[in-house]
């Protein structure tokens, strides 16, 4: 069981990283990787939102779709969960925990269209993963991204000031940058685990 | 915000759920008309994944001994041998697939049901000549670890699942032989 | 606003991938083969087109302060319709392209453009508007798979069944293929240098341009 959970784990985090593997969730850590504040602030903000959403959607698909046999709603019912549930943690965060809430607040409505959170609440139901399974896969997936994220915006801090071909200036560079990080991921993929 | 704020509130809570209901429903329609040909092609796709690994006349469901995690679903195949499928974690999720066994524990041929491993790396299990390595064989290993099965280029992980689940099916049917 | 100019915006000065750096990660994910290239290209045209013309036809049913919910819900259940039908009818795509069909639901160009142009046009201007994004976003799509395909497989037209048996028309010996590019980074690297590309040639029209007005004064 904890071989199991461990296992989850590590390739979460290291050798199926959401961004370097599997390419999920791009657009904020393109778009939010340029200091290493935000980085921070969004990894964990997107830690959190995944751990939750893992936990809510295995609920729901398993207490609601699966007996009423509405599977076929999944992807309708994952993304209105998700919706709601970074709503109701961003009320929370704003009333009960105000210094957080600054933090991570601009980012929060952000993660909705976040393809990472939809990905894993649909990836846990792919893989067949039980609740405990799909908090940890949840968890430690949105621990790589937060590593991912946490990384890249020290590299990209460097670009900024590179001298390279006009056309390349800005965003085509960061994204050579980010497939030069994801190479050097890709080690990773080699180690055997279990 | 004009008027009552009570029915403004409602109006909105109004609108989401008409416009949900009306989505849902519209689902419903397309899923009554897609769930009988999904169901159909999945079907014929293990009944083909089946005939290609032992053929025979009529498949029947056998039950599967308890510690083998891997093996889904057994079927004895005729007096041939017997067919199971697997479900084993590959590089980027699940691999399903189907393993003939012949009467001695021999292999009889493995087919892939599904699988989401990369294109172009763990997506070449999928070819004839690598999956015609396993026939006539009983437990495998990689050749990375000193077995005898040639690892694809590039995706060790997948042909290590593939050769776990392999291994695990042979398992199975020894078991249920003797 | 013509459809010219529309179109010209789609493929290339506000193309929805290389310009404004949407649905990434589809881009990157799925643009091994040609096959899924244009099916991916195809089915996010369609679900764009559909839900640009509902959020159009309702933009002025739905309050504003829930316009965002009423948006994904429409948007969810064309994708998750798009998802069934090709489960039933094109299998090989379903499975090709794997959890990226239910993740066109997040995929920020069809949101992009329900809130930057659905919610502010008419139904028609909305439904062409809807066409010529999914055909920028196609175009983007079909140069990543013509890239990555012959570099890392050696092949082009891949995945195509009546086009040899699925494995497409090897250009390359397959000793030869870099491998890399049909991985992660090769996604990571040829869509740094396809931007590039795309700025590049951006740039050269505008000079051109920017010459022709120059030389008529």
């Amino acid at each position: 069981m904890i071989g199991k959970l461990f296992t989850i784990a590590l390739s979460a985090i290291l050798v199926e990283n959401f961004i370097f593997s599997q390419f999920l969730g791009i657009c904020p850590f393109m778009g939010v990787s340029k200091k290493p504040n935000t980085a921070l602030g969004m990894g964990f903000a997107v830690t959190f939102v995944m751990t939750l959403a893992s936990a809510a959607t295995w609920a729901v698909n398993q207490y609601l779709l699966v007996p009423l046999k509405l599977e076929y709603m999944q992807t309708v019912a994952f993304i209105l969960v998700i919706a709601a549930l970074v709503q109701l943690v961003e009320m929370f965060l704003q009333k009960s925990v105000p210094a957080l809430y600054q933090a991570l607040g601009i980012y929060l409505p952000l993660i909705t269209t976040n393809c990472a959170v939809l990905g894993v609440a649909l990836l846990n139901i792919q893989k067949g993963y039980s609740f405990l399974e799909s908090v940890v896969y949840g968890f430690t997936g949105g621990l790589g991204f937060l590593l991912a994220i946490v990384l890249f915006s020290f590299v990209r801090e460097r670009i900024d000031h590179c001298d390279c071909p006009k056309a390349f200036r800005g965003f085509p560079i960061a994204l050579i940058a980010a497939g030069l990080v994801a190479l050097a991921f890709m080690g990773f993929s080699g180690m055997s685990i279990g | 915000m004009k008027g009552n704020p009570v029915t403004y509130v409602l109006r909105l809570g109004l609108t989401l759920l008409v416009i949900t209901a009306v989505v849902a429903a519209l689902l419903g329609g397309v899923n009554a008309i897609t769930e009988d040909k999904i169901a159909t092609i999945k079907q014929e796709k293990s009944n083909a994944a089946m005939a290609q690994v032992l053929l025979a006349e009529e498949y029947q469901p056998v039950d599967v001994p308890a510690n083998h995690p891997l093996v889904i679903g057994l079927w004895s195949a005729d007096d041939t041998g017997y067919v199971a499928e697997c479900v084993v974690t590959g590089s980027q999720g699940e691999i399903d697939l189907m393993v003939g066994v012949d009467a001695s524990g021999k292999v009889t041929g493995v087919s892939i049901v599904s699988m989401s491993e990369t294109s172009g790396l763990g997506d070449n299990a999928k070819k004839d000549e690598w999956r015609a390595q396993f026939v006539g064989k009983g437990e495998v290993t990689v050749d990375k670890k000193g077995g005898e099965i040639e690892a694809l280029t590039g995706a060790t992980i997948t042909s290590n699942a593939v050769c776990e689940a392999v291994t695990d099916a042979v398992r199975c049917v020894e078991e249920v032989l003797s | 606003m013509t459809f010219r100019s529309q179109l010209k915006d789609g493929l290339l000065r506000k193309n929805p991938v290389l310009v404004q750096l949407l649905g990434m990660c589809s881009t990157m994910a799925i643009t091994t083969t040609l096959f899924n290239g244009i099916g991916m290209g195809l089915s996010v045209t369609v679900i764009l087109i559909l839900s640009n013309v509902f959020i159009s036809a309702l933009r002025k049913v739905i309050p504003n302060k829930i316009r965002i919910a009423a948006y994904i819900v429409i948007i969810a259940g064309f994708v998750t319709i798009v998802d069934l039908l090709l489960q039933a009818f094109i299998p090989a795509l379903s499975e090709n392209l794997g959890v990226f069909i239910p993740l066109i639901v997040v995929n920020c160009i069809i949101l992009g453009r329900a809130e930057a142009f659905a919610s502010k046009h008419n139904v028609w201007q909305s439904a062409l508007d809807g066409l010529c994004q999914g055909i920028g976003y196609t175009l983007a799509l079909v140069i990543m798979c013509l890239i990555r395909e012959l570099i890392g497989n050696g092949t082009i037209a891949g995945g195509f069944s009546f086009i040899n048996g699925g494995n497409g028309i090897r250009i390359v010996p397959e000793a030869y293929r870099i491998l890399i590019f049909a991985l992660p980074v090769g996604g990571f690297l040829t869509l740094g240098f396809v931007i590039a590309g795309s700025q590049w040639l951006s740039r050269k029209l505008d000079e051109k341009a920017a010459r022709k007005e120059a030389e008529q004064q």
